[in-house]
């Protein structure tokens, strides 16, 4: 009975992952943004 | 009591609410940040690239179904049960049960009645959108919730119920790892008996296999710990 549960569950380890990394590059892109932004006034 | 209320908090607790909100979060971000369609399969883009558009996404999207189907169907399995029960203790309506007076059930007619009737509302407000139908059941919901509690509030034993809810948290929270990964194996019948309290090794074998069933089933500690959390939060203790 366990075991028909893995697929759902290798899904939402995934979909973690996924998001984790998502958020992870939206910070890098934030604090680059930010660098280019600060550039440019100078 | 102890386990009543750490096996109700594993399931409507933590643990529960982490897999809804990994699942909301991740839709909800690709959607509203992105505007990419409100699939599972979207979820895994990040991490697979183009692959989810293919039979990769196909596979997870379908997982995703039947992880639905399985869900609502359990759900609204015990839901129409539950209501007809409900709905014959309240009105008396014969046709509700099966006539059995010693052990009633709901007969098929009633369930088919109930099922009818609960497809309907959430057909229509499914259809109705967020802002409407949904809105209106769960302002309801929260209501008739906050009566249930002024009812223990009012009528039942307030003190003790708070009391053990304080300590079914602090227990739940000093065992959260050990549930977390807990593999559940359910107990033969045999060795459930013979593990039951001997105060009630003088039930009745038709009583002691209902408690089995109720103790084995996946939704065990709604269907024995949520009824006799409630019956004892309205009666007095001694």
């Amino acid at each position: 009975m366990i075991v028909g549960a893995l697929p759902f569950t290798i899904v939402m380890v995934l979909m973690v992952i996924a998001l984790s990394k998502a958020l992870f590059r939206d910070g890098l892109r934030e604090k680059a943004g930010n660098a280019i932004l600060a550039d440019a006034k100078i | 009591m102890q386990s009543a209320y750490r096996y109700t908090f594993l399931h409507f607790g933590f643990h529960a609410w982490a897999i809804y909100v990994t699942t909301g979060l991740a839709l909800a971000y690709y959607a509203y940040t992105r505007d990419m369609p409100l699939t599972i399969r979207t979820a895994l883009i990040p991490l697979f690239g183009k692959a989810p558009n293919g039979a990769l996404g196909h596979l997870v999207d379908v997982l995703g179904v039947v992880a639905t189907i399985l869900g609502v169907s359990a759900t609204i399995g015990f839901g129409v049960s539950q209501l007809v029960d409900g709905i014959y203790a309240v009105s008396g309506v014969e046709w509700l049960m099966n006539g059995d007076a010693t052990a009633p059930k709901p007969s098929t007619v009633g369930l088919l009645a109930a099922l009818f009737a609960i497809m309907s509302m959430s057909i229509l407000s499914a259809i109705s959108g967020v802002a409407r139908g949904i809105k209106y059941l769960s302002n309801l919901n929260l209501v008739l919730s906050i009566i249930l509690l002024i009812t223990f509030v009012v009528f039942g034993s307030f003190l003790f119920s708070m009391t053990q809810f304080g300590l079914g948290l602090v227990d739940y929270i000093l065992h959260f790892v050990q549930l977390s990964f807990h593999a559940y194996g359910p107990q033969s019948a045999e060795n459930f008996s013979a593990s039951l309290p001997t105060a009630m090794n003088s039930l009745p074998a038709e009583d002691i296999a209902s408690i089995y069933s109720g103790a084995t089933s996946a939704w065990g500690s709604l269907v024995i710990a949520v009824p006799n959390l409630i019956h004892l939060m309205l009666c007095e203790i001694p």
